[in-house]
Order: structure tokens, then sequence, then C-alpha cells
């Protein structure tokens, strides 16, 4: 596992395998969130802090408490992750919100409801349990986690720069606000099809 | 069997299936609709764990209802998805192994599913049981028959077969992106297009 | 204290119902899972070794930091009739868990199995059809297997990518060279 090898990890879970437009995780935000540029970036910004703390400490649980309590007791503890790893994610996304409250009042008031619709957010937990799946190391796990974050932040504002735009255009009744986001998200995603050749 | 607020059972079982469909109308649990609908299979077994999950949920919070705290109750909906949805995903992998592989993740990720939730937030926690059980169901069933059209589209044009049965002429040229991430995009997109234009049409005056 | 009690005994007492049916669960399903992983490699054991196995004996291999998985297979008489090296790696998607089957010198690569693999549907995922286990059918496990686009031949020891799924073929490759690089040298500890 070397310098190389982390750097690839991380194009891939930002651009080739991007959590939004390759994984489908992140969907839900990704149409809500998007139709600002500045509200799709702080979006972004809180996912990627949320998700890259909830990675790790999902894998410090996993790893340090329970394999080793497991081996202690001799039962296989894996039925209780998923609990697990939704309470980890819950209480990161309370400790933003009250972070954010403190430090930051006017963004945490544009947020509004949306920052606790963070934990509902598949990204996140879609990153930890690929982390868990994948069986990566705490150093992957950290990339791969911050990488995934920085790939849903940059799709989210992306889309809110080319939604922006479309609200001078002439889009049919029907298709308006979801119809065309996904018309939209699936040219974006046939786009970063294209980053795919980076991995050879 | 008309309840608190108005709507009765029936009603709400209805409601769930097309007037207030969780994808194709309240435009939520997009990302497995998005991720495994690249075949029938997946897609049914899909739209069959989930309305597992979400009846079990709405009974459990329904049950309790008199006893959940509002401090506490978003916590305790998560708790009793997450165990259901574990139980749901070891049942996969025990007696469809090769199906739930396929699945993989999308399992766990049911607990995120905002339909669950919001079910249990909107519904299970002010209705008594066999309200809550029918709204489930409605929901759970609208789930799958949206996540099956987008399924019969994405794997007969991507993979020309129904349900792993070759269907379309040997000539055919299979459309891959279908069952690639832009198809699903466009498939949905376009579906949720239609179904937008249906209602529009239907209610009175054109109003959305 | 008592406050706390108040507004949380619920989540505590249903935290404690829901753990303890969690592990009825995992105490219900748990042996079926592992006998079906199990059962899934075994079968691919079979299937990458030509001879008729009456047994399968597992054992596994210290590779570096990690324990690779090895299934001696033996014929009706107990004797070796070939190995069945288990790895998984990176695909184009996610990981990709294959069984490389060995002749019982270690010379020849005499199949080779996909277990495991969630490559694109219709493309990548031909991984796991017979014709591209075909492929990888008697070639030198000495010498690393290079993949080709056109033309391939066996003997330089190369395999025909699948076409639209260059990369997931190249993946397998690199899976099945790195298990037969690290594991095939270790054999003789198992003999």
């Amino acid at each position: 596992m070397t310098i190389g090898s982390l750097i690839m990890l991380f194009i891939g879970a930002a651009l080739v395998n991007n959590l939004v437009l390759s994984m489908f995780l992140g969907i839900c935000p990704f149409l809500g969130v998007s139709r600002k540029v500045n509200m799709a970036f702080g979006m972004g910004c809180a996912v990627t802090f949320v998700i890259t703390l909830s990675g790790v400490v999902t894998w410090l649980i996993v790893h340090g408490v329970l394999v080793p309590l497991g081996g202690r007791i001799g039962l296989d503890l894996s039925f209780l992750k998923y609990v697990i790893f939704i309470a980890v994610i819950a209480s990161m996304v309370q400790l933003v919100e009250m972070y954010l409250r403190k430090f930051f009042p006017l963004l945490y008031t544009a947020f509004g409801v949306f920052l606790p619709l963070i934990t509902t957010n598949c990204a996140i937990l879609g990153a930890c349990l690929l982390i868990d799946l994948r069986d990566y190391n705490l150093l992957e796990a950290i990339t791969f986690s911050f990488a995934g974050g920085v790939g849903f932040a940059l799709a989210i504002t992306i889309m809110a720069g080319i939604r922006e735009h479309l609200t001078f255009s002439d889009v049919p009744r029907a298709l308006q606000g979801p119809g065309i986001t996904l018309l939209v998200a699936a040219i974006l995603a046939m786009s970063f099809m294209g980053f795919a050749g980076m991995m050879r | 069997m008309a309840d608190g607020n108005g709507n009765s059972a029936a009603a709400q079982f209805k409601a769930g299936l097309w007037s207030d469909n969780p994808v194709l109308v309240q435009l939520l649990g997009m990302c497995p609709t998005l991720a495994i609908t690249n075949s029938v299979e997946n897609a049914l077994v899909m739209g069959a764990a989930a309305t597992f999950v979400v009846i079990c949920s709405n009974l459990v919070t329904s049950l309790l209802r008199s006893l959940i705290r509002p401090h506490v109750r978003i916590l305790i909906f998560t708790l009793t998805i997450a165990t259901f949805v574990t139980i749901a995903d070891r049942f996969l992998a025990a007696n469809l192994f090769e199906v739930s592989k396929k699945l993989g993740a999308f399992v766990p990720l049911i607990i995120v599913n905002c339909i669950i939730i919001c079910r249990a937030e909107v519904c299970a926690i002010k209705s008594g049981l066999f309200k809550s059980f029918c709204d489930a169901c409605g929901i759970g069933i609208g789930f799958t028959i949206a996540l099956t059209i987008l399924g019969v589209v994405r794997e007969l044009l991507g993979s020309g077969s129904l349900y792993g049965i070759p269907v379309m002429p040997e000539g055919f040229d299979k459309w891959v992106i279908m069952v690639l991430p832009p198809g699903a995009f466009l498939t949905l997109g376009i579906l949720i297009g239609v179904v937008n234009y249906a209602r529009l049409r239907t209610s009175p005056g054109g109003a959305a | 204290m008592s406050k706390f009690l108040s507004e949380s005994w619920l989540v505590l007492a249903m935290g404690t119902i829901f753990a303890l049916l969690l592990a009825g669960a995992q105490a219900a399903f748990g042996p079926r899972i592992a006998e079906n992983r199990r059962a899934e490699l075994e079968r691919a054991a079979r299937s990458v070794v030509p001879a008729e196995v009456g047994k399968l004996e597992e054992a596994t291999v210290q590779v570096e930091k990690e324990e690779k998985t090895v299934f001696k297979c033996l014929g009706a008489g107990g004797e070796l009739v070939g190995w069945a090296l288990v790895d998984s790696g990176f695909g184009f998607q996610d990981k990709i868990k294959l069984v490389v089957g060995l002749s019982p010198d270690g010379g020849k690569v005499t199949g080779l199995q996909v277990v495991e693999n969630v490559e694109t549907p219709g493309l990548g995922n031909r991984i796991e059809e017979k014709e591209f286990s075909d492929r990888y059918k008697g070639l030198d496990a000495t010498e690393g297997i290079t993949v080709v686009k056109q033309g391939a031949s066996k003997d330089r020891n190369e395999i025909q990518a699948i076409t639209g799924a260059t990369i997931s073929s190249e993946a397998v490759t690199r899976i099945a060279n790195s298990v037969l690089s690290k594991v095939r040298p270790k054999l003789d500890e198992l003999r």
C-alpha cells in the first residue's frame, strides 16, 4: 500500500466510481439540494466532513471493538454492525449540527431541515459499508471516505451550476424539477464514465 | 375503519400505490431505485425486502406509539428499521444467496431509505395497527411496482431478457447503457416525467 | 439521572430486545450463510480442476501479511489431482473473487472461475461465464499471463479480453497472476 495506491484509491472513489453518479448513493440530497451552487457546496462540505468522521469511527469500532470482543467471547458480532453504523452516523450529524449552531449560526439557519437529513444520506452509510465490505485498512478507510465526500461535493455542485442555468430554459412542465434533473444526471454520469480509462 | 387523520385504512393502502407512490410521486428512496433496477429479479427481491421492513417497522411503531417520546422517536425508528433490515439481509444471504450478492450493500441501505422512516413518522406513530399495516403494504407494493417497471425497461433494453429469460429477438443490439448508471437516471427521469404528465392532465385545471 | 431514564428507558429496552432478536437471527441464518459461501467455493474449486475430484482439503498459506485459502483436490484414491487457489482483488466496479486451478505439479493453469463480482452487467460480469474461464485453461502458471484485445495465443501465455470489458478482464488476470506468483511457491509446504 503505497502513496501511489492511495492516490489511485482517491481518484477512484472521487471520480471513477463517484458515489452519486456511479454508485447511486446520496441521490435524495443530490436531487433536493442542488438548486443553488452555494447551498450545494455547503452541503457537499458538510457531507464530506461527516462521511470522513463516520468512516473512521465505524472502522475503529469494527476493528477495535467488535472483532476483538467477538474473538474474546467466541462469537461473530458482525450482525450488530448495521445498528452500530447508523448510531455512529446519527451522532456525528448531531455533533456537526451543534458545532454549526455555535460557530456558524448563519450557515446553520441556511441549511434548515437538510442538516439532520444528512443522517439518511445513503452516501454516508454506503461509504461505511463499503469500507467494511472491502476490508480496507485505516489509511485506506480515511482516503476512501474523504474521496467519497469530495466526489459527492463535486457532483452536487456541478449539478447546482447546471440547474441554475436551467432556470432560464424552457423545460416542459412534466419534466420540471426531478425529471430534468435526472436527465441531466444521466449525461453527467456518462461523462464521468469517461474517467474509467484513468484507472489503467 | 377511519382514524384520527380522516383517511381510512383502505384509502391509505391505495394512496401508497399511486397518488402517494414513494418513488414516482414523493421522490423518496431513489438510491436503491436507480442502483438495483438493472434486472427484474433484483427489483422484485429488493421490493420484497423493503416491504417486509416497512411492514415490521410500522407494526412495531404503531404498537408502541403511546410509549414513544418525541425526543427519541427518530432514534427508535432508526433502531427498529436497522434491526429488521439486518434480519432481512441475513435471511436473503441464507436463502437467496446469489441475489443477495447482486444486491450487495443496498439491502443494508434500506435502513436509510427515507420511505420507511417517513411512514413511521407520518402514519404509524399516529395510527392503529391495522391502518399502519395497510399503509405499509400500500407503500411497499407501490415501491415494488415502481422498481419493477424500471427493472423491466432496463433489463429488456439493456440485456434483452426479462427475469433472466431471453426475450428479445436474436438480432437485437443490446442498449448496454440502460444497465449502466446513465441508463438508470434516464429511465427514472422519463418515467417521472410521464407520471407527472398523467397527473397534470387528470387533476382539475391542470394544477400540479 | 432519573430524567435521563424516563426519556430513554424505551430506547434502552428496545435496544436490548433488538440485540437479542438479532442474535437469534444470526443463530438461525448464520450457519446457512457460511454453508452457502463454502459450497460456492467448493463448486468453483471442483470446476477448475479437470480430473474427477473426490475430496477437497482446505488449507491456508501465509502470504506477506495475509492468509490465502488453498484447496487440495484429491482424487478417488486420495491422490493429489490438482490445486485450487482462492483470491480476490479489485476489478472495475468492486471486489472480484476467483478460484484458479493448478495441475498437481503446479506448472499449468487448469482453469479459472470467478466466484464473486459486481462488474457491469452484460459486459464486465461476463467474466463469470464459462467461455471466459476456458481462455485460461492450459496456460503456463510459472510465467505471467498477459491480456490482449485481439489475436490471443496460448503459446505466448495470452488471453483475449472480453470486448467492452477490458478492465474487468485485466483485473481478473492481474489477480490470477498475483495469486499464482505468491502462492504457487508455497504449495510444497502442503504436499
